[in-house]
């Protein structure tokens, strides 16, 4: 189950206001609304680059299939997107390149917040699918 | 008319009417635009909107290893830089 605005944890992050935050989980909940998918956006760094990110994908365990986890290391200017294996159903690898030349359009002109959240939309736009009754429950 | 009111009329006041209209029209995407600008070194502790309720904290061990864990074939996405 994905995180309301309310539940999403937030770990730290004093670089960022708070409203920017309030931004960004907007974003996840308003993107989860539309389309069902389990968003999650991590800000800090990367060491390994996307090996991190995939290290940082598998904490969600049993719910890792449905996750789809974007992450940025502003320090590195390096982005990443990863989607679980159920979750590629309706973002795939298209949708993901897609969405990081929609925030790196953004982030190179110093706007991370907006380029989250322009990211965020993104996907949530190549991720909408029409409900089909009975069967698009996630197992 | 004087220099001084001539200048006053037609410089000064629309000037000030110029520079209102500008700072309303930039104040929104200043008030949007975080204090951290990318390329800065991120020296707090990562920010995780919806990370994994059970885990309650970033594992730091299996970030600084990089263990990607299971099912990395499964799994899709993409990469950039800027």
């Amino acid at each position: 189950m994905a995180p309301t605005i309310e539940e999403a944890q937030v770990l730290a992050g004093e670089e960022l206001r708070t409203i920017d935050v309030t931004r960004i989980e907007e974003a996840v909940a308003r993107e989860h609304e539309r389309c069902g998918v389990d968003f999650s956006v991590y800000v800090g760094p990367l060491a390994e680059g996307r090996e991190s990110a995939l290290a940082l994908h598998s904490q969600f365990g049993a719910n890792a299939p449905l996750a789809v986890l974007v992450a940025v290391d502003p320090g590195s200017r390096a982005t990443e997107i990863v989607t679980g294996a159920k979750a590629r159903r309706w973002v795939d690898d298209r949708a993901c390149a897609l969405a990081t030349l929609s925030m790196v359009s953004s982030l190179s002109a110093g706007d991370l917040i907006g380029g989250i959240c322009h990211g965020l939309t993104t996907l949530g736009d190549q991720a909408r699918h029409p409900s089909a009754l009975h069967t698009d429950l996630p197992e | 008319m004087s220099g001084a009111e001539f200048a006053v009329r037609f410089l000064l006041i629309p000037a000030t009417i110029i520079a209102i209209i500008w700072f309303l029209w930039a104040l929104p995407s200043w008030l949007r635009r975080s204090s951290f600008r990318p390329g800065q070194a991120w020296t707090s502790e990562p920010l995780w909107v919806g990370a994994p309720a059970e885990s309650g904290a970033i594992n730091r061990a299996a970030l600084e290893s990089a263990t990607p864990g299971n099912g990395t074939d499964d799994r899709g996405g993409a990469s950039a830089r800027w």
